[in-house]
């Protein structure tokens, strides 16, 4: 049955302030979501100022500026800092992304930071990702093909197969793509979501793996593939700038057209 | 709010391609309706005298038979495609949610039936 209200425990309370003291630069306020499972209160939104003349460019630069100097107890994954590993997926100003490839000065206003939309919260800014996680390891990522690659040699790919991987290959798995989708949000224990199947895709189209069908039975399901309703909510997100709407559209016309 | 970890795996559709049918024909419906719907506006706006000999005249004329047969079909197939598909996003209770989707079966069958009727009864007597 639906669900009317909220959980109560879901509702975000005002939270502490706290203020850059001797701060000569230019202050920003950083809005930060807080949440610790082991207290039993409900989430705050803490207010922390940063002088920014004392702080890196990035979102991630201030958060970990808070974490040193002003709130220990501040939780937030983070490895990179540079947009390759996807740890530091989190809601920024409203849109899912990664903080450490988002400057601060294109927000012109106090900075709201919120864990990723409509996943468990672990702690603060860190949400559970093992189901997503189970998602991805459903779609088999991997080179299934019967034929032992040729001896003492890689197997071969032209260019242009290989362009086929440029961009689905890139993907980090941040989940920024899959929780900006209202379909994951309401579906998420039986749609895949978008990022698990932008990598179904990549594999698909990869020309030395010879599962193909195999694969696209995996997909063939009302919940798995056909929850996604061309929201393109996922192709905003993604801050690599890859298409996953693009790859689920191109799966239902291959599953359509493998019946003619 | 504990959220379920149950691996995706779990579901199986019962029909082997219904999932894919299902998505395919929701297109075609509505590829066809798009003309189809125009056609029916403006031939309605188009007739002259809006009376009930025009109408039947119009009617009993073998092509405009012909798609306001597939006008009916089309619509209530198209509605009842779309409804399932918001009725399986929203309701996460089994019961209710093949409940909902049934009535809307039902309803959409007895537009088709209605719809088909009164044609044959206009076109035959």
């Amino acid at each position: 049955m639906a669900q009317y209200r909220l959980p109560k425990n879901s509702i975000i309370m005002p939270g502490k302030t706290y203020k850059a003291d001797g701060a000569t630069g230019r202050i920003v306020v950083f809005q930060v979501y807080r949440f610790d499972p082991d207290t039993g209160s409900n989430p705050r939104l803490d207010s922390y100022e940063v002088d920014l003349d004392a702080c890196g460019p990035m979102v991630l630069d201030a958060l970990i500026k808070i974490k040193d100097e002003i709130d220990p107890s501040l939780t937030f994954r983070r490895s990179c800092r540079e947009g390759i590993c996807g740890s530091c997926s989190m809601n920024i100003d409203g849109n899912n992304t990664l903080a450490c490839i988002k400057p601060i000065a294109e927000i012109d206003h106090k900075i709201t930071i919120y864990p990723l939309p409509h996943m468990s919260v672990v702690k603060d800014l860190v949400p559970d990702l093992s189901n997503f996680y189970a998602q991805y390891a459903y779609v088999q990522p991997w080179l299934k093909n019967k034929q032992p690659p040729p001896e003492n040699q890689e197997r071969r790919q032209s260019k242009e197969d290989q362009s086929k991987l440029d961009g689905p290959d890139e993907c980090i798995l941040c989940a920024c793509c899959s929780t900006s989708c209202p379909s994951y949000w309401w579906n998420s224990d039986r749609y895949l979501g978008p990022a698990a199947l932008l990598q179904a895709y990549r594999w698909i189209v990869d020309s030395r793996d010879d599962a193909v069908d195999e694969r696209l039975d995996a997909l063939e399901d009302p919940f798995k593939l056909y929850r996604c309703h061309t929201i393109m909510n996922c192709t905003k997100a993604c801050p690599k700038g890859l298409n996953p709407a693009k790859a689920i559209a191109d799966i239902k016309k291959m599953l359509v057209a493998r019946r003619f | 709010m504990a959220k379920q970890h149950t691996s995706p795996g779990h579901f199986h559709d019962k029909h082997p391609h219904g999932a894919m049918f299902h998505w395919w024909m929701q297109r075609i419906t509505a590829m066809v309706l798009i003309p189809l719907t125009l056609w029916f506006v403006f031939s309605l706006a188009g007739i002259a005298v809006m009376d009930y000999t025009h109408m039947v005249a119009w009617i009993r004329q073998p092509v405009v038979l012909v798609l306001l047969l597939m006008l009916i079909l089309m619509t209530f197939y198209h509605i009842q495609l779309g409804m399932q598909v918001i009725f399986e996003d929203y309701i996460h209770g089994r019961a209710l949610r093949k409940i909902t989707i049934w009535t809307t079966n039902i309803i959409c069958i007895l537009g088709v039936v209605i719809g088909l009727v009164a044609l044959l009864n206009i076109v035959l007597y």
